[in-house]
């Protein structure tokens, strides 16, 4: 069977079309902020192993302006992404409990962020108090 | 005549026979605050415009014909009353991601032929009798019930960008109808389904956007069933990987 | 109508992804406010306070910290490039096999430094 004569809109600018495909992008770009810190990181692991100067030139950029503005973006960037992470971590892990009694989205949500609390507290505490 | 508000509906339209491209056509009408989308468009066919072409059929939500796109949204146009869309003006489309038959009138061949590819249909196992009927208690209906209350009207495919960039992603609800038969308790064709659900085409080509359990007027959040089968499929993978010879 | 399906390759980065996503989840803040407003409030950088290299060296000379260590830069890596890539194809970009290669690459080249780098750091 022949199919109709149609036409098809493309997909140029699809994200225009409705404000939960731009929130949808901005949740793919805190990859971007989060890459940004992977090199920043990477960095200053070359800088620690190269020696005690090497070391205080990162620790110097990591404090100058460009250095604190990129790390003000990777913390909001972070932060946008444990909360996307975590509302929607639910629709991706198979029906947990008993049928009939499944664990509700309510209880893993604040199971995630319980967890996220006590796993920040560890690491914080290991950077500051560990050596 | 009546002394009615009136409001301005801006169609997309398009007729396969014209020598132009799509139009955008106004329309200025009285309404009123309880009546549907749908009614006002039956408005202008009756007495605007009778060349006007769309689908419908119940006029109450369940039929899934009169889907289209309202402001940029996806919407059964008998969902959306008038007084919730004034004063306008209310921009009217085809569903988006669909080839365009005429005016507002989509085609829709490509889901129809998914659908069975997904394995869209309940697999009776070995012990289902023809003749006895098949029992389940409240908590195993529980378990597919959601994703059971899809009606094909489409508009999460027109809500996935997915779909619109990858035309052969079989898309939301072929894929929460493979988890809603995979959930059934009476349903044995979870393996027939696995080929499908592990493909470039399956559940793999979705990115989580959510727009389609957003726009779904059954509630039946497809963006789950869709996401819960990708830690299923990554465990195959990993066996198949690790066991040769467990598949095939 | 026939419709031949392929396996899907994506299973491996995906659980990588998932990692890494689940990972900056936890603890992400937390190090970029360590890195970024408490040890600089701690002290003049490098010489005195907490980001000392004496003390680094110290935070950082034990196998498993070292692996912890490694392991999340490589899996944040991991979960950054995933997503860049996705978010390429979504902006329209038809980057092809190359863009595939350059992306998941950068994230195993990434891990790879990131690992000698740490095991070949000088016990203090």
């Amino acid at each position: 069977m022949s199919r109709p004569r149609t036409w098809q809109p493309d997909m140029r600018g699809w994200w225009r079309r409705d404000p939960a495909y731009r929130q949808y992008l901005l949740r793919e770009a805190t990859s971007l902020a989060i890459g940004a810190y992977v090199l920043v990181l990477l960095a200053g692991l070359g800088c620690l192993l190269l020696g005690a100067q090497a070391w205080a030139a990162w620790c110097r950029w990591v404090l100058s302006p460009p250095g604190l503005v990129l790390q003000a973006v990777v913390f909001a960037a972070a932060v946008l992404h444990a909360v996307s992470w975590f509302r929607l971590m639910p629709l991706t892990l198979p029906p947990l409990g008993p049928p009939g009694r499944r664990v509700a989205d309510r209880t893993l949500h604040v199971g995630a962020w319980a967890a996220s609390l006590i796993c920040s507290a560890g690491v914080l505490g290991w950077l500051v108090w560990g050596a | 005549m009546s002394e009615r508000p009136t409001i301005v509906i801006e169609v997309r339209r398009w007729h396969p026979d014209a020598e132009q491209p799509p139009w955008w056509q106004a329309f200025e009408l009285p309404y009123r605050e309880d009546q549907s989308l749908l009614e006002a468009l039956q408005h202008i066919k009756d007495e605007l415009d009778g060349s006007l072409t769309f689908r419908w059929s119940c006029r109450m939500a369940i039929c899934g014909s009169c889907g289209c796109m309202v402001d940029g949204r996806p919407e059964l146009s008998c969902h959306l009353l008038m007084g919730d869309l004034a004063p306008g003006p209310v921009r009217v489309e085809p569903l988006a991601h669909f080839p365009v038959i005429r005016d507002l009138v989509i085609d829709q061949q490509d889901v129809l032929d998914k659908l069975p590819v997904a394995g869209a249909y309940l697999v009776p196992g070995d012990d289902t009798s023809a003749t006895e009927p098949s029992r389940q208690t409240p908590a195993q209906v529980a378990e597919y019930a959601q994703f059971a209350q899809c009606i094909n009207c489409l508009l999460c495919y027109s809500a996935c960008p997915q779909y619109g960039l990858k035309p052969d992603f079989l898309g939301p609800a072929a894929l929460a109808l493979m988890a809603r038969h995979d959930a059934d308790s009476r349903d044995a064709g979870q393996a027939e389904r696995r080929e499908a659900r592990d493909a470039t085409s399956g559940v793999w080509d979705c990115t989580l956007v959510g727009h389609c359990t957003e726009v779904c007027p059954q509630g039946v959040d497809p963006a789950r069933a869709i996401n819960r089968n990708k830690g299923a499929s990554a465990r195959d993978y990993l066996l198949d990987l690790l066991l040769p010879g467990r598949r095939r | 109508m026939s419709r031949r399906l392929r396996r899907s390759h994506e299973p491996p980065f995906w659980l990588l992804f998932g990692a890494g996503g689940l990972l900056a989840a936890l603890i992400l803040p937390a190090v970029v406010l360590f890195t970024g407003l408490i040890a600089p409030l701690s002290g003049r950088c490098g010489d005195s306070g907490l980001l000392e290299h004496a003390r680094m060296l110290s935070l950082l000379s034990t196998p498993i910290a070292r692996l912890a260590c490694a392991g999340f830069i490589a899996l944040l890596a991991w979960h950054a490039c995933h997503r860049i890539y996705h978010l390429c194809h979504d902006l329209g970009l038809r980057g092809g096999a190359g863009l595939r290669w350059a992306c998941y690459g950068t994230a195993a080249l990434v891990s790879v430094i990131g690992l000698v780098l740490v095991m070949g750091l000088p016990h203090p």
